[in-house]
């Protein structure tokens, strides 16, 4: 019996091991974080009056392989933070300094998902 | 002579020292895996320099100084196009403007952000430092001429850093 115990108890073991391992040793994290941290560079370093087509087929392919079919991109101007979301989980959060007053729009284009960014005049 | 008598060995398996290994398994595996899973991608350096060259874009107009803007400086980061929330308080950016004479001798400063940062800026040279705690400068000094009754030559001196390290939303 005390045998047969083991066996279960081990065999849960790894299984909840592997669980957790394959859970938490995907590349969501980084590829929300490198898409978040790349849209608040172009933020920081666009001029007034620029447009900027962003291809974020990366995070829409991860997002699709999680079934996520929420938003992917958030955008606050006031608070100047961006947010790349591509599972129900969680997102990651960036800042950006400049002030324009943005317009965004996420479209398809030869199979490819772009971000469409319109970067107008100062706010304030 | 001893006598092996009802010596069963290995029978016991639900020990203490089993459930210790498995303990530590758990706490080598968790660790690395939160270990590999957390990379950080380091922009800090780059935020910095591209802040630096905006306020030089904003400032400095072919070797000019817009000395107006930088005299008003409670209203630069609006001129400049900079989000004033981004430089309240304990905020992950600063920069700190000088403008010095010929002689050397200051004429006007203008700062803002979280100048608390500036002690522990990690410039160029520093970079080999493996620490996403220290905020990441810049510092460049750009040769001009302001005006001031007549044209003067002067330096102004950008220094700015950031601390921003993107965090995870839940």
């Amino acid at each position: 019996m005390e045998t047969f115990i083991f066996i279960v108890l081990n065999i849960a073991f790894f299984v909840l091991m592997l669980f957790y391992i394959s859970n938490n040793l995907s590349e969501d994290r980084l590829v929300e974080q490198r898409l978040a941290k790349q849209i608040g560079l172009i933020l920081d370093n666009g001029e007034a009056n620029t447009t900027f087509f962003v291809d974020i087929s990366e995070g829409a392919k991860v997002a699709k392989d999680n079934e996520y079919t929420g938003d992917i991109f958030f955008l606050n101007k006031s608070s100047g933070e961006i947010k790349f979301q591509l599972s129900r989980k969680s997102g990651y959060l960036f800042n950006y300094f400049s002030d324009y007053n943005i317009t965004y729009s996420i479209t398809d284009r030869d199979a490819q998902k772009y971000l469409f960014l319109v970067l107008g005049e100062k706010n304030g | 002579m001893v006598k092996m008598m009802n010596k069963r060995g290995g029978e016991k398996l639900l020990t203490f020292w089993w459930f210790a290994i498995l303990t530590l398994v758990v706490i080598g595996i968790v660790g690395g895996v939160s270990l590999m899973s957390y990379k950080e991608i380091d922009v800090k350096r780059y935020e910095a320099e591209t802040l630096s060259v905006k306020l030089e874009r904003c400032l400095v107009d072919l070797g000019k100084l817009k000395i107006d803007v930088l005299k008003n400086c409670g209203d630069l980061n609006r001129e400049c196009g900079l989000n004033d929330e981004m430089f309240k308080g304990d905020g992950a950016f600063f920069y700190d403007l000088e403008l010095t004479n010929s002689n050397g001798a200051r004429v006007l400063s203008c700062r803002d952000g979280n100048l608390g940062l500036k002690p522990s800026c990690l410039f160029d040279a520093d970079i080999k430092v493996r620490t996403n705690k220290f905020p990441v400068c810049s510092e460049r000094n750009v040769s001009l001429r302001y005006y001031e009754d007549k044209w003067i030559d002067g330096n102004v001196k950008i220094v700015t850093g950031s601390n921003q390290n993107g965090r995870v939303a839940k």
